[in-house]
């Protein structure tokens, strides 16, 4: 494991890094874009969180080799990230932006893309046809003669993914995958990344729209203002920050039995009784209150209906964060 | 590092392979773009203006036209539009990020796209001089083929020049502008060694002829250079341009559509 700023969930016996990124900052002038961000990724699918301008394409640029860090280093299965050929033989991006030779068909474009690999011009034709089937764009996989210039933004969308993936790259960097997609499209999407991170490739997406990733995955990397804040799954982002009050929501049989038998509890920062039957109970541990909830409630003679925690999902933990 | 590695992966293109697919991708980017038209506009000029030159009784007729008109003003102008967009046309329509990305490395990227454009700058040449000699009548002992191999090697230099300048500058039209006009439209008709900074003056010096400034002014014929010198300047103006050119492409970091340093 390379050397942390923040603790790190993605440990294991197994843990062979894909991606290490020691110390890195990226300078555009007198603008940091990056600042001293360090961690490590293995195989699956891991989301790049953060705001517009947190610094989330600048850091997948470096990953993929578009960009060498001013400082620090990023290295990507064992080889420095820019400058090596090998690496980019491995390594699949799909940009933010849609770029394209828009007098191309799809099926052109991304055939163009996967020649330059090095494959023969019948198997790019092949792996093209392949991949833009995969990605949900049967048209163009069938040579429909509708240039690029005239594709709708999902279908733009896809045509990038498929020009990453025709190589069947170990390393995708996905940016932004989902944004201008319709629902259908978001769905193909996620599952395909979903699919390729089962396959035990390493798959980067980033979004700044947080339920988006939390359906792809639950691996995430949150950057804001160029930092890293947190990495590892929600459940262990939300442990990192034990400062803020953590809320539970109970529908019980009695909001006030166990509101007066939780507030004896040393875990416990604060109830409030929002009903006869409801109640909210904040706390600053919440596995501990999680574990004690069924034993007080048997205790002070209360049946939990239901519980649920507004703070349990990424755009919770992301406010807190970023406070 | 990792176990996982795909074993039906190719052997990246070689240098070679890299070239011709870098090459072809050029050539299919290039031949319908509005520059075209610009080309174009320019062989209609050359051919126009040697037509024109027919009319006049000036003696020097072929030499005025090469010198003023077609080394010293289309020559360079069709390599200048070709030259500057070797990396300006990706970095503009945001797509040198793809080729980047792909793994050949940005020397070839780069010379793939000279080489190519100097292709499409040989091939106007040689229109251009037919243009000229079925117009002109050409001097006894000048020769079409000594003409079409001046305007390929001049082609070839000014193409690399202005390809250099396009990646070193942000602003590469205007400063090669200033360099077509500077240098080879004001410097080259001053009558002083200094001229010789000047291709086309070497052109001119190779085709054996003499630069009509000087006789028109009644000024001292310069000498021009020696066959080898003029050609040791060409060579070392396209070397150089060249190694500028891959080596800043090498260096600089590209993100979307500008370079971000």
């Amino acid at each position: 494991m390379s050397e942390t700023s923040v603790p790190s969930t993605f440990s294991g016996a197994e843990f062979q890094p894909s991606i290490v990124c020691s110390s890195a900052s990226m300078w555009y002038g007198k603008v940091i874009a990056l600042n001293d961000v360090s961690f490590d990724v293995g195989s699956g699918v891991v989301g790049l969180l953060g705001p517009n301008g947190a610094g989330k394409s600048t850091l997948m640029r470096l990953l993929v080799g578009l960009l060498r860090p001013t400082s620090g280093s990023v290295e990507v299965f064992g080889q420095p990230a820019f400058g090596s050929t090998a690496v980019r033989s491995r390594v699949g991006y799909c940009p933010e932006h849609d770029y394209f030779y828009e007098d191309m068909t799809g099926l052109d474009f991304v055939r163009t893309m996967t020649r330059l690999y090095g494959y023969s011009p019948s198997e790019s034709l092949q792996r093209a046809k392949y991949v833009l089937e995969r990605v949900g764009l049967p048209t163009a996989a069938s040579g429909g003669r509708k240039r690029i210039r005239e594709y709708s933004k999902g279908m733009r969308q896809k045509v990038k993914l498929a020009q990453a993936l025709a190589h069947e790259p170990d390393l995708l960097v996905l940016d932004e995958p989902l944004t201008g997609t319709d629902p259908m499209s978001r769905h193909q999407i996620s599952e395909l990344c979903r699919q390729l991170g089962d396959e035990g490739r390493t798959v980067i997406v980033s979004s700044h729209v947080l339920h988006e990733v939390e359906r792809i995955t639950h691996e995430f990397i949150l950057i804001d203002r160029g930092r890293l804040l947190a990495k590892g799954n929600v459940r262990d982002i939300r442990q990192l920050i034990d400062q803020h009050p953590h809320r539970i929501e109970l529908v019980v049989t009695d909001s006030r039995a166990l509101a007066s038998r939780l507030m004896s509890e040393p875990y416990v920062s604060g109830v409030t009784v929002t009903g006869s039957c409801s109640l909210l109970c904040e706390t600053v541990s919440p596995d501990a209150c999680y574990d004690a909830l069924p034993r007080l409630a048997l205790e002070s003679g209360v049946l939990i209906r239901k519980m649920s925690s507004p703070d349990n999902n990424l755009e919770a933990v992301f406010r807190y964060l970023t406070r | 590092m990792r176990s996982r590695e795909n074993s039906h992966r190719p052997s990246p293109p070689n240098v070679l392979q890299g070239f011709t697919l870098l090459g072809t991708l050029y050539l299919r980017r290039s031949v319908f773009r509005s520059r075209s038209v610009l080309l174009l506009v320019l062989v209609a000029t050359n051919a126009t203006l040697a037509s024109l030159t027919t009319t006049t009784l000036n003696p020097d007729a072929f030499a005025t036209h090469m010198f003023e008109v077609f080394w010293g003003f289309v020559l360079p102008a069709t390599s200048l539009l070709l030259g500057v967009g070797v990396v300006r046309d990706e970095l503009e329509a945001g797509t040198i990020g793809y080729l980047l990305l792909r793994p050949i490395p940005r020397s070839v990227v780069y010379s793939a796209r000279v080489f190519s454009a100097c292709g499409i700058a040989i091939v106007l040449a040689v229109i251009n001089t037919m243009a000229v000699v079925t117009v002109l009548p050409i001097p006894a002992e000048i020769t079409v083929g000594l003409l079409i191999a001046l305007a390929s090697a001049g082609a070839i230099v000014f193409t690399a020049l202005f390809a250099a300048i396009g990646t070193v500058f942000s602003r590469p039209f205007l400063v090669g502008l200033g360099w077509l006009i500077g240098c080879e439209r004001v410097l080259a008709s001053v009558a002083f060694d200094g001229r010789y900074g000047a291709i086309s003056a070497h052109l001119v010096g190779l085709a054996g002829l003499n630069t009509p400034t000087d006789a028109g002014l009644g000024l001292t014929v310069l000498e021009p250079p020696s066959m080898f010198g003029s050609l040791s300047y060409l060579a070392i103006v396209f070397v150089l341009a060249l190694g500028v050119g891959i080596t800043i492409f090498q260096r600089r970091q590209y993100v979307g559509d500008a370079p971000s340093d």
